[in-house]
């Protein structure tokens, strides 16, 4: 048990309890992992971790995370700096760039307007999102938001502070995912997708 | 503890890495939270929102303490307002208030018949405002403040009743309301009943009383402000002259 293991390991059982997809049980195998391959394992993830902690930093233009300032896709000049595509936080991004069908630009928000938490525009990046989409360079704003009340929300309240900015704003699709089958597909999506229906 | 019951989810939030915290708008069982196994999962994500019309099938060991449900989602749900950010600003709004001011494990029935009312009405932007304003005051009648606006509270008649006292919620009539009718709350007609019809202003006049008697008898004695949401869409509506 964790209790006799002595309080360093104990830590590192508790520490990596926190992490998303580990708990209680699977922190402490993953801690008995790491202490058995110390050399190939811990050694080069403790580094790894003192390094990112070290160096990744949230890129003052986008929001992204990176080692570089400004990150490495604000300063790819092989981009379409007129396409700026808004996502939530850094995991939409990845999302996005995983799929390689984006070669534009990223705003990382930071969040949304949730009306139940109380969180206003004031407590999310729109202030530089707007900086940016008027900076004359943009000519194209995508709203790739969660189909969600908050995200919809977040989504609306862009487009109207966008609007008088000189800039098209659109926003993803919704409707049927690749591979879906329609008897799997809750009410709300379908009626979602045959509104957004197109000529064939 | 089981039962199950429709409802109205109001609020959802993840727990841990694939579970969720529903809060629950129910018909007969009042506002009640539960543990939704699977609540971040794909499938279920899409009615975990508020404003999706579930059947819920609820199950605790001991009822003190926070069961789990199993949600069975009926009909579209939000995702047919996607596409109006004003009737999103009122849903949003309902379900904070309804969350913040309904007490847990408490029914009220009549909560939840009036969320529903609103909830259609959303579909219908020239009357949704309205029924925003009488689904409030449906929260403060569950509640036990109701505003009495059977009759004056002066003289006792029953015409020309165009304010409410901001004290007691009860109905003045405009005869006995002139001396004071700057301290008065203005009683907008189609709170008296549905054929009165909506004139401009009438919905900003309901959103103050309710908002009033919100503030003084439900958030005021909990120490806390109106919630965002509703300051958010009074705003909204007021920006955009839909009052």
């Amino acid at each position: 048990m964790a209790a006799s293991a002595g309080p360093e390991i104990e830590r590192l059982i508790a520490l990596l309890g926190k992490l998303p997809g580990l708990g209680p049980r699977s922190a402490r195998r993953a801690a008995l992992a790491l202490l058995k391959r110390k050399d190939q394992l811990l050694t080069p993830l403790t580094q790894a971790m003192a390094d990112a902690g070290a160096k990744v930093k949230a890129c003052s233009s986008c929001g992204a995370l990176d080692t570089s300032e400004p990150c490495s896709i604000c300063a790819d000049h092989s981009r379409d700096p007129a396409l700026l595509c808004v996502v939530e936080e850094v995991g939409g991004l990845w999302a996005l760039e995983r799929g390689g069908a984006f070669r534009g630009r990223y705003h990382v928000l930071g969040g949304l307007l949730s009306a139940l938490d109380g969180v206003g525009p004031e407590a999310l990046r729109i202030n530089e999102l707007l900086a940016r989409a008027g900076d004359g360079r943009v000519r194209e704003v995508i709203l790739a938001l969660p189909a969600t009340v908050d995200g919809q929300t977040t989504a609306h309240y862009l487009s109207e502070h966008l609007a008088g900015l000189g800039v098209q704003v659109t926003s993803l699709a919704r409707g049927v995912p690749v591979g879906g089958e329609l008897d799997w597909l809750d009410d709300g999506t379908i009626a979602t997708a045959l509104r957004a229906r197109r000529p064939a | 503890m089981e039962w199950e019951d429709d409802a109205y989810v109001l609020s959802a939030r993840a727990h841990g890495d694939s579970g969720a915290i529903v809060e629950l708008l129910t018909s007969e069982h009042g506002r009640w939270a539960a543990h939704i196994a699977g609540g971040a999962s794909r499938k279920m994500k899409p009615f975990l929102q508020a404003g999706a019309r579930v059947v819920a099938q609820y199950r605790s060991r001991v009822s003190e303490q926070l069961g789990s449900a199993v949600l069975e989602p009926v009909g579209e749900g939000p995702s047919s307002l996607f596409d109006d950010p004003d009737a999103l600003a009122g849903l949003s709004a309902a379900a904070t208030v309804a969350g913040a001011a309904l007490p847990e494990r408490e029914a009220h029935p009549g909560a939840f018949y009036g969320l529903e009312a609103l909830i259609l009405a959303l579909a219908h932007p020239d009357i949704w405002p309205a029924v925003y304003v009488r689904f409030e005051a449906g929260l403060l009648q569950e509640l036990g403040f109701g505003l009495d606006l059977s009759k004056c509270a002066a003289t006792g008649s029953t015409d020309d009743l165009i304010y409410v006292s901001p004290r007691t919620g009860r109905a003045v009539s405009a005869g006995a309301g002139e001396p004071y009718k700057d301290k008065l709350l203005r009683l907008p007609p189609f709170l008296l009943g549905a054929q009165a019809g909506l004139r401009d202003g009438d919905v900003d006049s309901g959103l103050i009383l309710t908002g009033h008697f919100l503030e003084q008898f439900v958030f005021g004695p909990l120490n806390r402000p109106l919630p965002p949401a509703r300051v958010w869409l009074v705003d909204r509506l007021r920006e955009k002259n839909r009052l």
